[in-house]
């Protein structure tokens, strides 16, 4: 018969093929590093040709991608702000700022969306920080809640010139 | 009184933005929860999503309002009665998948211990059955004790 040696081998390579594919059983479906994306793009729906320069109550038209990768459906509301260069934001602090729109969009998991923005701003402002956060709803609470990810725009908002 | 029945009547028919987002968020809710059971709420989902964005155009054109706020209300009522029927539909598949991965990891158990069990009697029969028609001649019955590889 053959060596118990090779019976162990044989073994031995059985058990790791077995755990592999049983492994590979349990976690199909699973995610397992569920993210959230938020991106800006420009009035051509790419990224660029960002405006730098606007009118007060001059119409910005900017696009605002969403994609949702958490393994769950998702209600995001995103909250554009109108901060200045002190303002201060991380992953964990949303933005001391005022809340000057709102969009919000559900979406089932692997499924992205691009919301069209059309902001008008009523102040002139220079090095001001168009910034967009991302909320979601929370069903347990039933409130909003920051989900850490946001992105800006800088801006100088200038007065038309009058003749 | 007049007043008063028309205010009452007004204010059952017409739901403002708000109330009609509140509505939908709390079916968002039960939605989760039908996802949680194992339910495929991608269709509801996409149905909810299409009367949130009814909603929200409101803010832009508020034309039409009454209009577009019942139908992202029937839109969302459609949802609500849709969930318990989703519900068992995702029990029913979440026991499928179950029971699918259960045999699953059995099968490859069984045949790990398959292989263990039989890969020497297998090996062995395809060695005899390759050599079948081997005549074995002994050539060396005096000094075969060196050359003899056979154990014991």
């Amino acid at each position: 018969m053959i060596d118990d040696e090779v019976k162990a081998v044989i073994m031995a390579i059985m058990i790791v093929v077995g755990a592999l594919s049983i492994a590979q059983i349990l976690t199909s479906g699973r995610v397992s590093e569920p993210f959230s994306a938020l991106g800006l793009l420009g009035p051509n729906m790419k990224i660029g040709d960002y405006p730098k320069t606007v009118l007060v109550n001059q119409t910005v038209r900017l696009y605002l991608y969403v994609d949702n990768h958490e393994g769950r459906t998702m209600y995001y509301i995103i909250y554009a702000k109108l901060g200045n260069k002190s303002t201060e934001i991380s992953e964990n602090r949303s933005a001391d700022a005022p809340i000057l729109y709102t969009y919000e969009v559900i979406l089932p998991h692997g499924m992205n969306a691009t919301i069209p923005v059309s902001l008008k701003f009523d102040r002139p402002a220079i090095n001001a920080r168009l910034i967009f956060e991302m909320w979601v709803y929370d069903s347990e609470t039933r409130t909003p809640r920051y989900h850490g990810r946001w992105t800006q725009l800088w801006l100088n908002i200038t007065a038309p010139v009058t003749t | 009184m007049l007043s008063i029945m028309l205010f009452l009547i007004s204010g059952a028919t017409c739901e403002t933005e708000e109330e009609v987002i509140s509505l939908l968020r709390d079916v968002y809710s039960k939605l989760v929860e039908a996802e949680r059971a194992g339910a495929d709420v991608g269709n509801a989902s996409q149905q909810l999503n299409k009367a949130l964005t009814l909603i929200k155009s409101l803010e832009g054109d508020p034309t039409n309002r009454e209009e577009v706020l019942q139908q992202a209300i029937s839109i969302i009522r459609e949802v609500d009665s849709r969930i318990p029927a989703l519900i068992e539909e995702g029990r029913r598949v979440t026991f499928y998948k179950n029971l699918y991965n259960g045999l699953l990891i059995a099968f490859i158990v069984s045949l790990i211990v398959l292989v263990y069990v039989l890969t020497p009697r297998i090996f062995w029969s395809l060695w005899i059955r390759a050599r079948k028609h081997w005549i074995i001649k002994i050539v060396d019955t005096d000094g075969g004790g060196q050359s003899d590889r056979r154990r014991g």
